[in-house]
């Protein structure tokens, strides 16, 4: 068994022998780990429409706050690396492109960067704007 | 029957795969429609108002997104909890607690849908 601190070993394995295979392996099983738990906390707030528009409404009103739109480019960007990874494997698994798989990594990271960029600018300029530049 | 097919595993292995391409549409449009195109704040009335616009797609797109992202979230934990190789009590133990909640959540969001949709 390996005793090297933790720390140590996800040095070694992420930046001294940087994988991109195992690196997008890892990043996909963070992310729907976090979407998992996201998706139970969506479902029981979504879930309280069962219980009429007051409820549904009271509800709503608590996680429309500028703090949580702001947390919502987050959620964005974590579920659109999942997405696009997922995609990624989907097109490795049924059209033979394994060898190009590296490729398809850094090609869907960058066009995520992007995408992340626009969002961010998008849900930052809106909140900024209805906040007067303040976000709590 | 070739043994592959009898095997359980490989039958959820495909059902991960179809809705994730699945998911790729649903969840791709709802974050869509909720982040990028809606205006102003998100209340029953609005939402209701939304879905009476065109209530069969919207009836037709939530019955299939709510079940094919559930067994997809539900699933994907599963390989994760299977890959850390629990005892087969805990294997159980979870796998029950995981259909469970899935069945609810389906419910539930199912539910949800239906009072926004007014049937």
């Amino acid at each position: 068994m390996d005793k090297k601190n933790v720390f140590v070993k996800l040095y070694d394995d992420f930046i001294l022998n940087f994988n991109t295979g195992m690196t997008a392996w890892v990043l996909h099983r963070i992310t729907g780990v976090l979407l998992v738990v996201y998706f139970l906390m969506h479902a029981f707030v979504i879930g309280s429409a069962v219980r009429g528009h007051v409820s549904f409404d009271a509800a709503l009103a608590k996680v429309q706050t500028p703090f949580f739109h702001v947390l919502e480019i987050g959620l964005i960007g974590v579920i659109f690396f999942h997405l696009l990874n997922g995609l990624r494997l989907l097109i490795i698994d049924l059209s033979g492109l394994s060898k190009a798989h590296k490729a398809l990594f850094w090609v869907f990271t960058i066009a995520l960067v992007v995408f992340m960029g626009y969002t961010a600018n998008m849900i930052l300029t809106e909140v900024l704007s209805t906040t007067g530049g303040q976000i709590k | 029957m070739p043994d592959i097919v009898r095997s359980k595993g490989v039958i959820y292995w495909f059902f991960q795969r179809v809705t994730a391409l699945l998911l790729v549409y649903f969840l791709g449009t709802h974050i869509v429609i909720l982040h990028f195109i809606k205006k102003g704040t998100i209340t029953f009335a609005s939402v209701a108002e939304k879905f009476a616009a065109n209530p069969g797609f919207y009836k037709l797109f939530y019955f299939i997104f709510i079940p094919s992202l559930v067994f997809h979230a539900l699933n994907g934990a599963w390989s994760v909890i299977v890959d850390f190789n629990p005892p087969e009590n805990v294997r159980k133990v979870t796998g029950a607690a995981l259909w469970l909640i899935g069945i609810s959540a389906t419910l539930l969001g199912l539910k949800a849908i239906s009072a926004m949709l007014g049937v």
